[in-house]
């Protein structure tokens, strides 16, 4: 007997996204094959049958392709690099870095031809900020955008100043105009015509704007998409902050991921930062309005290509390390929630892998011993299983000579990059807090950091900020923003 | 704990960088940092290009000046006054003897010191010369410069033109916009 369990798919010679039509078609195939070239294989055309009768009932099929996961392994490899294989014995706490690497499995084929259709929700901010060339371009990009999308995909469009509006209620795009709900076919019947007609004026209550869009993405006739809130805003929001922040936490529980991006310099950064944090999602600064469509498109396409979803990092190592801090380097820079049980890393969009570093506190090991410190990443798989990648590091604690145990040039790298992004954090914070003079000198040393890396727009841009605060006593909000996006994109281009 | 080589900070063992000023801690990081400068030697035209405009301006003079010292930097005058606009959560620092409050006037050419035409201060019914805060030499007073729609200092409104000492923390709303004022040191 063959130990390997056969794999259905194989059998039938088609893909794992294989449609129903496809599946007909392979066993079609066979059945005409096999009848043309004489005597059946008896045992050949059981097998064939049996893989066409179990792939081709959509209840079977799932259950199969749940079996097959788990004894195939799970969609994601988690690779763990460790800045050092020991822990020496010390009475003073100790740093450990690890890096985390997700890539999906090579032998697992790619998610082609059809992937989850989209469930998106815009939510666009036109506070009178946003008068002139900042709705012009928003307003145009979405209507773009319109085009970019698949038939089966949903969208929703909702603008917010300090009232909400619905400008396109959900619907899938190509059916929208013949909705049975007079009022979706009425807006779908010219959606550019309801886009262009937004009008800017009125604060900015970011609360509103999330509401409105959550109400339409999460509507069950979205079931089986991957639903998604993009808000676009270029300002800070009206005291309502905490329940924008409290809304965010209720969409990653229903599994409604947010990316956030902030245009022109006059919005909070931090905030934002938060806001996407429990879905981990990405927020990105847009600095120029002609900037939005590339930031939109680019958006797009990440979302319609998931790997793998909602990937949760849990802390599962022993009492004895804290995690300081966490921050994704790639595919998308952005800071992780470190202090988050599990730690919310977002999706993995499209084959390249994510990356992660951690910090750990390790308490002072006083006992030589040797231990395993558990990684454990879950996720839902394309397929909508939930599925779990773990890996163990080994660490010795004991005495270690000098010079021991090479540091990996990655995690070197990593928390170069790391560094700077926190030195440049901490300048503003300082400034924030009253202490110009400290922050002055950090900008200034964070001017040469930046140009060791030879990035002369990040390090004169310190270097303006440094003179700006021990003048003004300030950094400007551009100046932030250009050093905090700027440094997060240093990571990006380092990696690839 | 041992101290980072450039700025004399302490850090765990096992930090790779410092993040006070971004030096290598650990023997290994400045053997990587020197490596991937040697190997940008031949991007080192850039580099001087860089430094080139860096010794141009004064700032970077002061930057790179290692061997001048700290400045002791203790201004003599009035503390700085904090300005948090609570409803954008933005926080500005202002420093000074005098600071007008209102919105920036392209006809007058008046610009006040805390412009709060970005916190949409019209539509909140600030007006143009809004109020003024004052350093009298022992502390700050806060004057309501007869605006349209009020000044209010704790939950109470200013009498117009009149000056009321302003507490070391106080909440003050101008028209509608509300922000709190903190005087550091």
């Amino acid at each position: 007997m063959d130990q390997k369990p056969i794999d259905l798919y194989t059998v039938l010679g088609i893909d794992r996204a294989a449609r129903p039509e496809e599946i007909e078609a392979a066993f079609a195939a066979w059945k005409a094959r096999s009848g043309s070239s004489g005597p059946i294989d008896d045992e050949a055309w059981q097998r064939v049958r049996y893989a066409y009768e179990v792939l081709i009932s959509p209840q079977r099929r799932k259950t199969y392709d749940s079996l097959v996961v788990e004894t195939a392994g799970p969609a994601l490899e988690l690779d763990i690099t460790m800045s050092a294989e020991s822990i020496p014995l010390l009475d003073t706490p100790h740093i450990l870095y690890a890096l985390l690497t997700l890539r999906p499995r090579d032998d697992r084929p790619a998610i082609s031809g059809d992937p989850r259709p989209l469930n998106l929700g815009l939510v666009i901010d036109r506070s009178t900020s946003m008068r002139g060339e900042r709705l012009e371009k928003v307003t145009a990009a979405v209507g773009l955008l319109l085009d970019k999308l698949g038939p089966g995909d949903r969208l929703s469009l909702v603008s917010f100043s300090d009232r909400a509006e619905v400008v396109l209620p959900a619907a899938t795009i190509d059916t929208a105009a013949a909705s049975p709900d007079p009022e979706t076919a009425a807006a779908w019947r010219d959606p550019r015509r309801r886009i262009e007609a937004i009008v800017a004026s009125g604060g900015t209550e970011i609360y509103q704007g999330l509401q409105a869009g959550l109400a339409q993405v999460a509507r069950p006739a979205a079931k089986g998409h991957i639903s998604h809130l993009i808000l676009l805003t270029d300002g800070h929001t009206y005291g309502d902050a905490a329940d924008c922040l409290r809304l965010a936490e209720k969409m990653a529980t229903r599994g409604v991921g947010i990316t956030a991006f902030g245009l022109g310099a006059d919005w909070n950064d931090a905030f934002l930062d938060a806001l996407v944090a429990s879905s981990g999602g990405q927020s990105h600064y847009i600095e120029r309005p002609d900037d939005v469509l590339a930031h939109l498109e680019s958006r797009l396409q990440g979302l319609g290509a998931i790997h793998a979803r909602n990937l949760a990092l849990a802390q599962s190592w022993p009492d004895s390390f804290t995690l300081r801090s966490a921050f994704k380097l790639a595919p998308s820079p952005q800071p992780l929630p470190s202090d988050s049980r599990p730690v919310p890393m977002g999706d993995l969009e499209g084959r390249s892998p994510m990356t992660v570093l951690l910090e750990f506190l390790v308490a002072p090991q006083s006992v030589a011993a040797r231990f395993r410190l558990p990684f454990e990443v879950r996720f839902t798989a394309a397929n909508g299983i939930a599925q779990l990648a773990e890996r163990s590091a080994r660490l010795v604690a004991g005495d270690v000579q000098a010079g021991d145990g090479q540091t990996p040039q990655a995690i070197i790298e990593a928390a170069r990059w790391l560094n700077l992004y926190r030195m440049q954090d901490k300048a503003w914070e300082e400034a924030q807090l009253g202490k110009p003079d400290t922050a002055a000198a950090r900008m200034r040393k964070l001017t040469d950091r930046y140009m060791e890396t030879g990035d002369l727009r990040l390090a004169r841009q310190a270097q303006l900020e440094a003179q700006q605060l021990a003048q003004q006593g300030a950094m400007s909000p551009e100046g932030r923003k250009v050093l905090k996006y700027g440094t997060r994109s240093l990571m990006r281009s380092d990696k690839s | 704990m041992i101290a980072c080589p450039e700025c004399g900070a302490q850090h765990y063992p096992g930090t790779l960088f410092c993040d006070g000023c971004g030096a290598a801690v650990h023997p290994e990081a400045r053997a990587y940092l020197e490596a991937s400068q040697a190997a940008a030697g031949r991007q080192s035209s850039i580099r001087k290009i860089s430094t080139s405009h860096r010794e141009s301006s004064p700032a970077s003079t002061e930057a790179t000046g290692g061997d001048a010292p700290t400045p002791p930097a203790t201004p003599p005058s009035p503390p700085t006054l904090r300005i948090r606009v609570i409803q954008y959560e933005s926080d500005l620092i202002l420093r000074g003897t005098q600071f007008n409050i209102g919105r920036t006037d392209p006809f007058s050419d008046f610009v006040p010191e805390f412009d709060v035409t970005r916190f949409e201060g019209q539509e909140r019914g600030v007006s143009r010369r809004h109020a003024t805060i004052r350093w009298d030499g022992g502390g700050f007073v806060i004057r309501d410069n007869d605006s349209s729609n009020g000044t209010w200092l704790n939950g109470e409104r200013l009498e117009p033109g009149r000056e009321y000492p302003l507490p070391a923390t106080a909440g003050v709303r101008f028209g509608g916009l509300l922000v709190q004022l903190t005087i550091a040191d």
